[in-house]
């Protein structure tokens, strides 16, 4: 799928999302590999719950782009974090775990739109997951 | 699905997702004040709609659903 | 473990109300690494980093390592900048529970409210 740069507006050092692998109308799926230089990475190896938050925040951003550009959109646009909402974490991911969040699209109310993101490490175990209120910045 | 069956999930829902009385859910009462909605709070209103009744709630109907007894109509219209 | 003390924040002040209860003036980092990439030539405090820096106080004023076990609701109701609030007010409300600890938590200045927090948070 599109170069990652190319659906997200974060850069280096605060990029928290590999690719997106999958997307159709719904739904999408992306992952990040936790690595020694991750910015949420903590002395014992572990990623901050906030990284994660940040990774599935970038995911919807990256499906949001991925659609926008579909869309016929030159550059992805700036979506905003309005609310985390019932965020549940399950355990910390560590360097090396490969992390894959399936983005489930809700519904949407004056530019608002209430996702649900489910983060798993190496294809099994449940990391994390919550509900989020995006808003898009209309440039 | 009954509009008594209706009226009774609905206030239970909200009540629930938005921390009120269930008595303060009254048909004329107006859904804003009565939930205290705003920009960032809206979209939960058209969440729990969706997700309990499988009715969805196009942009340009919200502005027409005011009152409880509006929101009564719309799902009891559009509900299968 | 601290992330972003001296590098996103420093602490500037800290008013105890008592154990479990204190607001701290933090001082935003205008060149913290995060605005490199967040984003290039339009520096924005990232939200999660407002949340990092809540976790971070609590963790201070408590004297233990902790981490978000539930986020019941994190509203993000302004957009900070390090230009447009270099300074900002953290008031944390702990109280202790058999796991950890309920927070409620927010991020203000005389202006606006940027942040409003209610979770749990857990020992680790």
């Amino acid at each position: 799928m599109d170069n990652i740069q190319a659906l997200i507006p974060q850069r280096p050092p605060i990029i928290m999302v590999d690719e997106l692998t999958e997307a159709d109308e719904e739904q999408a799926l992306c992952q990040l590999t936790v690595r020694e230089d991750n910015f949420f990475l903590q002395s014992d190896g572990t990623m901050a719950e906030t990284g994660i938050i940040e990774h599935i925040a970038q995911s919807a951003s990256a499906y949001a782009g991925h659609k926008a550009l579909q869309g016929g959109a030159k550059v992805p646009p700036v979506g905003y974090i309005g609310e985390i909402k019932n965020f549940h974490l399950y355990q910390l991911p560590k360097v090396g775990d490969q992390l894959q969040t399936t983005i489930v699209m809700g519904p949407e109310a004056q530019g608002v739109t209430l996702l649900h993101g489910e983060t798993l490490r190496n294809g099994k175990e449940l990391v994390a997951k919550t509900q989020m209120k995006i808003f898009i910045a209309q440039e | 699905m009954t509009r008594e069956e209706i009226i009774e999930k609905v206030k239970g829902t909200l009540a629930e997702e938005f921390e009120v009385d269930e008595s303060v859910i009254q048909p004329e009462a107006v859904i804003y004040e009565t939930l205290q909605l705003d920009s960032l709070s809206l979209v939960d209103l058209v969440a729990v709609v969706q997700y309990t009744f499988k009715v969805k709630i196009p942009a340009e109907e919200l502005p027409t659903i005011k009152t409880f007894a509006q929101l009564y109509d719309y799902i009891e219209s559009h509900v299968a | 473990m601290m992330l972003l003390d001296d590098k996103f924040y420093r602490i500037a002040a800290v008013a105890k109300d008592n154990e479990h209860v204190a607001t701290y003036t933090i001082e935003l980092l205008a060149d913290c690494t995060v605005y490199q990439g967040h984003f290039p030539g339009k520096p924005v405090c990232p939200g999660v980093c407002n949340i990092q820096t809540i976790k971070e106080c609590a963790m201070r004023l408590l004297g233990e390592n902790l981490c978000f076990k539930t986020i019941k609701q994190c509203r993000l109701t302004a957009v900070a900048t390090p230009a447009t609030c270099p300074v900002l007010l953290v008031r944390i409300q702990t109280t202790p529970t058999e796991e950890g600890y309920q927070l409620q938590a927010s991020i203000y200045n005389q202006s606006q409210t940027y942040m409003e927090l209610k979770g749990t948070l857990i020992k680790t």
